[in-house]
């Protein structure tokens, strides 16, 4: 499971509609209560550390809340520091910097939890108890997710949890948050290969990066980003639409004007006539092949103005992949 | 083609024109039973105006029809129409040269009324083939069963109704040599129908009764009647003896209309707000629940995403497991994005901000008439 896939699966358990999904913290009255939350504690050395956990869900019902670190993949080289972080966070700390909403500041109750992958929980569970970070250890597999180390300040939510939710016959929400900053380049085109079919289909004639980053993470998604990820991001998206205007979407997408040293302006094409299903069709088609090659990390085989000359096309049809 | 209702530049001309069609076509019903030759019912089709685009509370609606202007004058080569404004900033008289003439009430700018007295076969294929095709910010409105069952419940006399399931065609099955097309159309008209409708509906006898249209009757205190027969593709017809009676119906029905398409916006569509320490998430999915595991579940989705109607999306199937698929769709009858997670159980619809509620309405009555007409609703 990717990070984005855990995320979406705990905010999944607090939906409203149980369909598909054990909404078990919903009961509990927990709430999605931030994403990508960032705030600073002061370390043991008196120096101040940024904490930045995934997600973090909290209930005013039970006057708790819940701070999720995922871990897609096994422990890394600066896992130990950044827990050591989660371990130092304070109730002062939740309730004036994180900004949690309590009506009981003085009682508020919360966890930090890392969220991880079952398989590789054993790494994650020595490291906590060597250290004893008071960290809990949430994992989760195909058939359930389960407290398998310490627990949760919150008896209630305690006991749900180290009872295991059954996840066997679930289907986990993939799509309440869809794409973050780190997202694979893949994951990346695909979504901005939507944003620009959707701009054809609105025959609209011209766009700039930043317009379109607002259509790639709709939903005000783009402007929860900080100016280093917005910048990271733009120029990703950047070189997309030049890969996209050199290969498979050449006949609708170029630079303005042609005009290489304006690469924030671009101009759309070859719109799809609203009344010809077909033409929307062949969209669809154009997407299905070009997300189909950078997959399977093929080079494109048509024709392509860089290339200049005979023999870098002969090379690139002679290149792996 | 020449205008025969260039006169009119009021909304009192409007309804005193069309209250003495309703006049004349009952007495021709009353008296022949048929219309008279040239003689055509007043059609009444509510259409949805959506730019997409926010405006504050003061002065929107004026904004809005202003937008419909602009959008009007874009398209108007293209769907074939000549725009004459009246004396009413609400009210536009539109001519066609191969579907008869038409005028738009933009009273409320976002739920509009195309009134006309064009055959029936000239006005659907404008609006159905011409306008709604033109773009993305029409659209129909579209009546789900639930809508129509809850007006029936709420309105005067209901005197009759249709039903009619079409089911989309698994294209393995097709190929079978026994293969017979399944479809189901009931039509009554009686003083007890709705009663018959609802004593039959989930019945084993008709397990598949998706409500396509309802035919109702409405009496003012001083004795004037209008019928209006309501589809589901959000077009109304009207006859009886006050048009202004008939407009009562109408406007109550947009009334419902729109507070369910902003509801569903209100609670459903997805949005991301940013503070200080972080972003907040508000909204939530939209769930279907199938009444019966879906049979040939990989051609429905394959239909169901393939551009064509009645769905109009595209969108390229992502296999999460065996039953269970994740698309990010774009809708074309709106040019907005939509995601969508499925099983053959039940389908979670997610509304990106600025999404239109429309979207879902018109997705839910497809698949009422299409696939399930006993799917179950989370509201």
């Amino acid at each position: 499971m990717t990070p984005l896939e855990q995320i979406n699966a705990i905010a999944g358990l607090c939906m409203k509609n149980a369909t598909g999904w054990p909404n078990v913290l919903n009961d509990l009255g927990y709430i999605v209560e931030r994403i990508e939350l960032k705030f600073t504690i002061i370390n043991n050395s008196g120096k101040s550390r940024t904490v930045n956990p995934d997600i973090v869900l909290a209930s005013d019902k039970k006057n708790s809340s819940l701070f999720f670190e995922t871990k897609s993949g096994n422990i890394q080289s600066d896992c130990e520091e950044q827990l050591e972080r989660y371990s130092l966070v304070t109730k002062k700390d939740v309730i004036q910097k994180a900004a949690i909403p309590s009506s009981y500041p003085g009682l508020h109750l919360f966890t930090m939890i890392l969220f991880c992958d079952a398989k590789y929980q054993n790494s994650y569970k020595k490291i906590i108890s060597a250290k004893s970070f008071p960290i809990a250890v949430i994992a989760m597999n195909k058939k359930e997710i389960k407290l398998v180390l310490n627990s949760i300040t919150e008896k209630f939510t305690n006991k749900i949890f180290k009872q295991g939710i059954d996840i066997e016959k679930g289907y986990p929400p993939l799509s309440l948050i869809p794409i973050l900053p780190d997202a694979g380049s893949v994951q990346m085109t695909e979504y901005v290969v939507d944003a620009i079919i959707t701009l054809l289909v609105k025959k609209k004639r011209h766009f700039t990066v930043a317009q379109l980053m607002d259509s790639v993470f709709s939903s005000g998604l783009w402007q929860t980003f900080d100016t280093e990820a917005k910048k990271g991001l733009h120029n990703k998206v950047r070189t997309i639409l030049k890969e996209m205007s050199n290969t498979e979407f050449r006949q609708h997408i170029t630079r303005r004007g042609g005009n290489a040293k304006s690469p924030e302006e671009w101009t759309l094409k070859n719109h799809p006539d609203s009344k010809k299903t077909r033409q929307f069709q062949a969209l669809k088609k154009l997407k299905i092949e070009y997300i189909s090659r950078l997959t399977k990390g093929k080079l494109y085989m048509g024709y392509n103005p860089n290339q200049e000359s005979i023999f870098e096309i002969l090379e690139d049809e002679n290149s792996p992949g | 083609m020449k205008s025969k209702l260039s006169h009119i530049k009021t909304r009192r001309g409007l309804n005193d024109f069309f209250d003495s069609i309703f006049k004349k076509t009952y007495k021709s019903l009353k008296v022949s039973q048929r219309l008279e030759y040239e003689e055509t019912l007043p059609k009444t089709y509510m259409i949805e105006f959506n730019t997409g685009e926010k405006y504050d509370e003061d002065g929107g609606d004026e904004k809005k029809r202003e937008s419909l202007q602009r959008t009007l004058l874009q398209i108007k080569e293209e769907i074939g129409i000549n725009i004459t404004a009246t004396e009413d900033p609400s009210l536009t008289h539109i001519t066609t040269k191969k579907f008869g003439e038409l005028f738009i009430d933009s009273f409320d700018p976002r739920f509009l009324f195309f009134h006309t007295l064009a055959k029936s076969e000239h006005s659907d294929a404008f609006i159905f083939r011409k306008l709604i095709k033109s773009g993305y910010h029409f659209d129909a409105a579209w009546f789900t069963v639930q809508f129509l069952e809850k007006l029936a419940e709420r309105i005067n006399i209901v005197e009759g109704w249709d039903a009619r399931f079409s089911p989309i065609v698994d294209v393995s099955e097709m190929q079978k040599p026994d293969y017979l097309g399944r479809r189901v159309s009931v039509s009554i008209d009686e003083p007890n129908s709705w009663k018959r409708y609802k004593q039959n509906k989930n019945t084993k006898f008709f397990e598949e009764l998706p409500l396509s249209t309802l035919r109702v009757r409405s009496i003012t205190d001083e004795k004037l009647i209008a019928r209006a027969r309501i589809q589901s593709d959000g077009k109304l017809t009207g006859r009886g003896t006050s048009f202004q009676e008939y407009l009562n119906i109408v406007s109550s029905i947009k009334d419902d209309y729109s507070r369910t398409v902003i509801g569903l916006e209100e609670k459903y569509s997805i949005k991301f707000i940013k503070d200080d320490v972080g972003f907040k998430i508000k909204g939530e999915p939209f769930v279907i629940k199938f009444s019966k595991k879906i049979k040939g579940f990989d051609d429905f989705i394959n239909s169901m995403f393939s551009c064509t109607l009645p769905f109009r999306l595209l969108g390229t199937p992502q296999q999460i497991k065996k039953d269970y698929i994740k698309v990010n769709a774009i809708d074309l009858h709106v040019a907005s994005k939509i995601y969508f997670e499925i099983t053959p159980n039940f389908m979670r619809i997610y509304l990106p901000d600025n999404t239109c509620g429309n979207s879902i309405v018109r997705i839910i009555r497809s698949l009422q008439h299409r696939v399930d007409p006993n799917l179950q609703l989370d509201e």
